[in-house]
């Protein structure tokens, strides 16, 4: 039946993000809080994700873009841009911002600019992965996505 | 980010269940997942994004909360810094959060008072432990009052030195009598209330005894202070809190060290604060080392002040005695950086004005908000318009004069003494407010934090002197303050230290005006002079020009840490405050460079936001 076919897909999906990397624990923690009264919290909370850390990675991006780098900036906005990654256990991307830290603490500008490259497609990749992921979970009906991973 | 609405008292027959919890978080997303966890937990959650939003909220919901749950990165203002103001002004317990688990910031999270740090991304059994923090520290709390019963015995109704006491002493025994049940989640939360003549004998006590030397200690202090309820315990809390502060106005006061007495904290200081920054420098000045603490409050006369004429007269007698400056002391400083004295004065002056020490329902801060409440002594106050308007009298010592209306809607205007000049006098700009219409319980007069001091203006016309401290120039307040709004007639206070590139200017938007929104609205549309921030210094016309011309009712100074929330916070609108009296047009936040002059933000909002000193 179709319909199995697609709960086979979504569970399919979402356990790839598990055994990848792209997701932690906190993904899960997340689906734990969705119920009766927020049946898409998921969706809801990677929807205010994409919106935060777009807008974080645009800050980021300008300060890049200077011939020298403000490393103390730089690392703050990190910081920031990493928490919200936190938020929805984007564990790939988050240990890209780990590693762009860590060479903003060495003042290394071409490690930066390494990583910063490695961390934006990691992020695209993501958000690529998740907003399908959505899309199906909306078809198949958020209530049917109960299952623990794992 | 949700806001509840309506105040909600604690549910103590199911605790932990309806534990009221404020959260404060940048990161919306983050707000959102908090949000559904705690609710998950049945706790009663309000949800904030900014710092001064939830200082502003504790603030106005004087026992609205019963725990604080806050990120240490946010945008206006350090996690640190609003943990502080928490923890001395409302004593409320304090979780920090963050996605970096350094122990450094870990160890200064506990150091600053927090009760637990959580790491991001935190977990439901985290947070479903924190009522353990609340219970710990109303079983704490508890314990206070049973050795203050201990003590006090029969002095519960004799007058002390201290009126404000008396009070207190009353709210407390109302406390032990409550304390029948032996629940202690539901025995009403009684916390030593640092009222502000009770702080100011505890700064006293560690100026005499000296903050620094090694001889100074819980037992000592509390032996000078010589208050028979206060327990060791009680001291040794707040002197930690005191010493956190005061390390904190150091670090910051870099226009002290150059200003050598001006110390002017940046930071959006409590009318307390402000004078603290104060006394750092002027030892002589008793009140000084009050207000470093934030309690700037001081009872002790500094200061003549001369209540305006128009004063109703009731409130005369309360401004005099509230206000009670030593004209010594303010010579003494106006010799030196003058501005570190007016900020005290003016912190005194702001503090007597609405002290909140002698009304219990006030909450524990002097530099409560509300004003009227604190104007009048007894424990049940009402709001009332009140306005203070604050000159300072140039030639020796600055007189701050306070009007303290009481009903009368007009306010009155000082028309003391205009400030001629003062020597790097910080100028305080009191205005006073109108508050016809201010209802009694949603005006506040907001009180304007700058580095003079605080001055509570009501929100209603608020017109006052500027005075430019480093121009001398003062302007005067007016009489007729009720019509539009001059610069004068802002409250502002003017940003003392030239210098320093920190002008903090003045306008210490008070944000608290829920009332009056009217009188606001009128007042704001005025404001279109946004101070040029850059240029911070003196002249005179630099200064009018800082003076927003704001009618705003609530002006103050405001620190480098407001000018950043404004900053952050964006294009503050009327929208967001709900009011929609801003005519703010001028509000240039591009020019704000990290000292620059706020814009004349009026707020609806309580001047929270500016005594926001964090």
């Amino acid at each position: 039946m179709e319909r199995n076919q697609l709960h086979r897909q979504v569970a399919q999906m979402r356990q790839s993000f598990f055994d990848q990397g792209f997701l932690d624990e906190q993904f899960i923690q997340l689906e734990e809080l969705q119920d009766d009264t927020n049946p898409n919290f998921v969706e809801e909370v990677a929807t205010l994700f994409y919106r935060d850390s777009g807008r974080l990675l645009a800050n980021l991006e300008q300060a890049m873009e200077r011939s020298s780098l403000d490393f103390v900036r730089l690392d703050n906005i990190m910081q920031q841009f990493k928490g919200s990654c936190s938020s929805i256990g984007a564990k790939r991307v988050r240990n890209e911002c780990n590693q762009f830290k860590e060479y903003c603490r060495a003042g290394n500008s071409d490690g930066c600019m390494r990583t910063f490259q490695q961390l934006k497609r990691e992020y695209a990749t993501l958000k690529r992965k998740l907003e399908s992921y959505f899309q199906l979970v909306r078809q198949v009906g958020p209530r049917e996505m109960a299952t623990r991973p794992r | 980010m949700g806001m509840e609405h309506g105040f909600s008292t604690p549910r103590t027959d199911t605790f932990p269940a309806g534990l009221r919890v404020l959260v404060v978080d940048d990161d919306p997303t983050w707000l959102k997942i908090l949000e559904k966890m705690l609710k998950k937990c049945c706790y009663e959650v309000t949800t904030c994004g900014l710092a001064r939003e939830a200082l502003r909220l504790l603030r106005d919901r004087k026992d609205g909360f019963d725990i604080v749950i806050s990120d240490v990165n946010m945008p206006d203002m350090d996690g640190f810094r609003l943990l502080e103001h928490v923890g001395l002004e409302m004593d409320l317990p304090v979780i920090m959060m963050s996605v970096d688990g350094e122990t450094s910031r870990v160890m200064k999270g506990v150091q600053h008072g927090a009760c637990d740090y959580l790491l991001k991304p935190i977990r439901m059994k985290e947070l479903k432990n924190i009522w353990q923090h609340v219970l710990r520290k109303r079983m704490h709390d508890v314990r206070d009052i049973e050795c203050f019963e201990d003590r006090s015995g029969t002095d519960r109704s004799h007058d002390g030195p201290y009126g404000v006491d008396q009070s207190f002493l009353k709210k407390r025994k109302d406390v032990d009598n409550e304390k029948e049940s032996s629940d202690p989640s539901s025995s009403k939360k009684a916390r030593v209330v640092w009222a502000v003549e009770l702080h100011q004998k505890f700064v006293k006590a560690v100026n005499q005894l000296g903050i620094d030397s090694d001889k100074i200690g819980p037992k000592k202090i509390l032996d000078l202070m010589d208050v028979p309820w206060l327990t060791r315990e009680n001291v040794a809390s707040h002197l930690q809190k005191y010493r956190l502060y005061l390390s904190r106005l150091r670090e910051e006061g870099k226009l002290e060290s150059s200003k050598g007495g001006g110390m002017l904290n940046q930071d959006l200081l409590s009318p307390k604060e402000s004078s603290g920054s104060f006394s750092l420098q002027n030892s002589s000045f008793g009140q000084q080392n009050d207000i470093t603490s934030k309690y700037v409050y001081q009872g002790t006369p500094v200061l003549p002040v001369q209540t305006v004429t128009s004063d109703p007269p009731e409130n005369n007698p309360e401004t005099e005695h509230i206000i009670p400056f030593s004209i010594e002391n303010c010579a003494s400083h106006t010799s030196k950086n003058s501005q570190l004295s007016l900020n005290h004065t003016y912190g005194s002056m702001d503090m007597s004005k609405h002290p909140s020490f002698d009304s219990p329902a006030s909450g524990q801060y002097p530099w409560n908000r509300d004003v009227p409440d604190h104007l009048t002594f007894e424990p049940e106050f009402k709001l009332q318009p009140k306005m203070e308007s604050c000159t300072f009298n140039q030639p020796t010592v600055p007189v701050l004069q306070q009007h303290i209306s009481s009903d009368s809607p007009e306010q009155h205007i000082s028309s003391g003494p205009s400030i001629s000049k003062s020597n790097n006098i910080g100028l305080i700009d009191i205005k006073p407010l109108n508050v016809k219409e201010c209802d009694n319980d949603t005006r506040k007069l907001s009180l304007i934090e700058s580095p003079l001091g605080s001055f509570s203006v009501s929100n209603t016309d608020v017109y006052g002197s500027v005075f430019d401290l480093k121009n001398n120039n003062f302007s005067q307040g007016v009489d007729g303050f009720k019509e539009q709004p001059l610069f004068e007639r802002s409250l502002q206070s003017i940003p003392i230290h030239s210098e320093s590139h920190h002008l903090l200017d003045a306008q210490v938007l008070e944000p608290c005006f829920d009332a009056t929104m009217g009188i606001m609205k009128k007042q704001i549309s005025c404001q279109n002079s946004i101070i040029d921030q850059t240029n911070v210094t003196g002249s005179a016309s630099d200064l009018r020009n800082q003076v927003l011309g704001s009618e705003s009712a609530a002006s103050g100074l405001l620190s480098e840490d407001l000018m950043f929330r404004w900053l952050q916070y964006g294009d503050v609108t009327s929208k967001d405050f709900g009011m929609d009296y801003i005519g703010y047009t001028g509000c240039n936040f591009s020019d704000y460079g990290s000292e620059t002059l706020l814009p004349p933000y009026v707020s609806k909002l309580d001047p929270e936001y500016l005594l926001d000193w964090a």
